[in-house]
């Protein structure tokens, strides 16, 4: 197995439960990845550009809900795939949507995976903890420069 | 009957036969008349003419010879009479003298009538005045100008001529008759091919795709064989069909995704009951006291099954409106799947599962469908079972266009009262702590063979057995 990398995580979420649970699943997969948390997609702009700023150290993984307060996801996912210094972060939609039509913009803007929030607690759990073993131990992420 | 009964050909037919019958009728009456005024007129002017002309002659004797000559023509009775008459011949009968009398009076010329006479024949009867004139003076001094001298009378046959319009009459009458009924037989015969045929063939066409769309079949086009009305009506029905059928598919796009943000929206706070619950007992669960943990689990245990619920009613509303895959579904791998997936009861209880061999092949049903309708009876099979040894037994019968499949079991069964109601959604025949469930399972089952044109009914007993019985057809029709 990889060495876990002690990456940092973007979290973009509007639902306070949700967070919550999924920093709960973080915590308790016990990789010790350090969260941020945007609430909308204005924050998650913000926080970006003080990374492509390098003010604050370059996200390994970022979850990304579609549906979020004043910057909608898909607008945040364009940001993210048209900067350079940004793109080759793995963007991973974590959204209520099934809508067929999310899914593909959301592949054609060069998202790198497509989660729908499993609805029943347990399975959210075993998402989060999925999500968090493959991207953070499993997948090889260019070095970033 | 009343007249809203009958066809519109019929009313048609009906509307110009009394049209057409009035107007000949009316036709030949007028015709008669106007005949027989002419005849009328032939007659007195035939009269006056040789009134006319026995005036002018002067010699008495020509007088008879003409009078005799015209008779024997015409076989008009010519006689010359007077109130005072030298020969007793001429004396007048009582119709003459009366009018003889009127001319003597009134300065009148000439009067004609019909009249009849004793025998009961009719006569025309015309009367000329014979007033003195003045050459008249020459032989006979003494008669002053304008004294009434006598009258020329003439008596034509009537009868005849009567008859011979009457029986002209019937000749019209009979004519355009016929005529009329010819009419209407070519347009009863032309509205039956203009109108009743194609309108019968559009209602039977209209009536066919009625029951299209009642069966869920994709509907065809009604085809528009002309640019009258009646193709007019066809497109019409084809437009309306088309917009209900877009207004449909609108309303259930609607309706689907509502269900679905519903269930979306309803089971996320759902998720956070049960995850923070969850947190709670799994962080502080040794520092909860007495029934506290317990009341979490219910906590837990409620929140789990009412996700469950959600997603039953989400599935049960969208059978028979979401089309989900379709294609040949083989049984035999079907009940394999759901045996599958209650292989930890079949475990547990030891059960003993017969399946019939070559089980058959539904073709284009949707799989999950026909899964779940089997998936959902076989653990209902091991459910209401406490047999030592739970048996199923699962097969079918080929019934011509359609399979009778049974599932079987020996488990505690159910009193045929209340046969009906297991059948409906949220109705239970056990307490949920006796048997545990939602109440939607066999619902669903129901609602997916009903949707698929099958039937479904059950036979038991309590504490024998139940065998459920379904019936799917070969081919599913397309909805």
């Amino acid at each position: 197995m990889n060495m876990v990398r002690a990456i940092d995580i973007l979290l973009v979420e509007d639902s306070q439960d949700d967070i919550e649970l999924t920093l709960r699943a973080f915590k308790k997969n016990n990789l010790g990845n350090r969260v941020h948390i945007a609430r909308d997609g204005a924050e998650a702009l913000e926080f970006l550009k003080r990374v492509e700023r390098r003010e604050i150290p370059h996200p390994g993984l970022i979850l990304l809900d579609l549906k979020l307060p004043k910057v909608d996801g898909i607008e945040v996912l364009k940001y993210i795939k048209s900067k350079e210094i940004l793109k080759r972060i793995p963007v991973v939609m974590l959204t209520t949507s099934k809508n067929d039509r999310d899914i593909k913009t959301c592949y054609d803007l060069g998202a790198n995976s497509y989660i729908v929030k499993p609805i029943s607690f347990k399975d959210f759990m075993e998402t989060v903890k999925n999500i968090q073993l493959y991207w953070i131990v499993t997948n090889q992420p260019p070095v970033v420069g | 009957m009343n007249l809203r009964d009958l066809s519109i050909g019929t009313k048609l037919i009906l509307a110009i036969t009394v049209v057409m019958v009035g107007v000949s009728t009316a036709g030949s009456i007028i015709i008669y008349t106007y005949q027989k005024r002419s005849l009328d007129e032939q007659i007195l002017e035939r009269s006056r003419t040789i009134s006319e002309l026995l005036i002018q002659i002067e010699d008495h004797k020509l007088i008879s010879r003409v009078a005799a000559e015209f008779t024997k023509v015409t076989g008009y009775r010519l006689k010359q009479t007077s109130l005072e008459p030298v020969n007793p011949a001429n004396a007048p009968d009582d119709f003459e003298r009366k009018i003889m009398e009127m001319f003597k009076q009134k300065n009148i010329t000439e009067y004609y009538a019909v009249v009849a006479s004793s025998g009961g024949k009719r006569h025309f009867r015309y009367m000329r005045a014979l007033r003195t004139k003045e050459q008249c003076i020459s032989c006979h001094p003494g008669y002053s100008i304008g004294e009434l001298r006598g009258s020329i009378s003439v008596v034509a046959p009537y009868e005849d001529i009567a008859a011979a319009a009457r029986k002209n009459l019937v000749y019209i009458l009979a004519t355009l008759q016929i005529l009329t009924f010819s009419i209407i037989a070519v347009l009863y015969s032309l509205s039956r091919k203009i109108v009743s045929k194609p309108l019968k063939e559009l209602i039977k066409e209209v009536e066919g795709s009625a029951k299209e769309i009642q069966r869920g079949e994709e509907v065809k086009d009604i085809s528009v064989r002309s640019n009258d009305e009646i193709g007019m009506l066809a497109s019409a029905f084809n437009n309306l069909r088309k917009s209900l059928s877009e207004s449909f598919k609108r309303k259930n796009e609607a309706i689907e995704s509502f269900v679905y943000s519903i269930s979306h929206d309803l089971k996320a706070p759902l998720r956070s009951i049960e995850g923070f619950s969850t947190a709670l007992l799994e962080d502080y669960g040794d520092r909860l006291e007495g029934e506290a943990k317990h009341y979490l689990d219910r906590v837990i245990a409620s929140a789990q099954k009412m996700g469950v619920l959600i997603d039953e009613l989400l599935e049960y509303s969208r059978i028979g409106r979401i089309d989900l895959a379709r294609g040949d579904v083989n049984i035999a791998e079907v009940v394999a799947l759901a045996l599958e997936d209650s292989i930890y009861e079949i475990n547990k209880k030891n059960a003993k599962i017969k399946i019939s061999e070559n089980l058959p092949v539904i073709k284009n049903a949707e799989k999950q469908r026909i899964y779940q309708i089997f998936t959902n009876l076989i653990s209902n099979a091991l459910k209401y079972n406490d047999k030592e040894v739970p048996e199923i037994e699962i097969g079918y019968r080929d019934e011509g266009d359609h399979y009778l499949f049974y599932v079987r079991d020996n488990g505690i069964g159910f009193d045929m009262r209340y046969h009906d109601k297991i059948f409906e959604i949220f109705q239970r025949l056990h307490r949920e702590d006796e048997y545990g469930g939602t109440g939607v399972g066999l619902a669903m089952v129901k609602k997916i063979v009903e949707t698929y044109g099958g039937r479904i009914w059950a036979e038991s007993k309590p504490g024998e057995g139940s065998t459920f019985y379904f019936t799917l057809p070969k081919e599913v029709k397309s909805g």
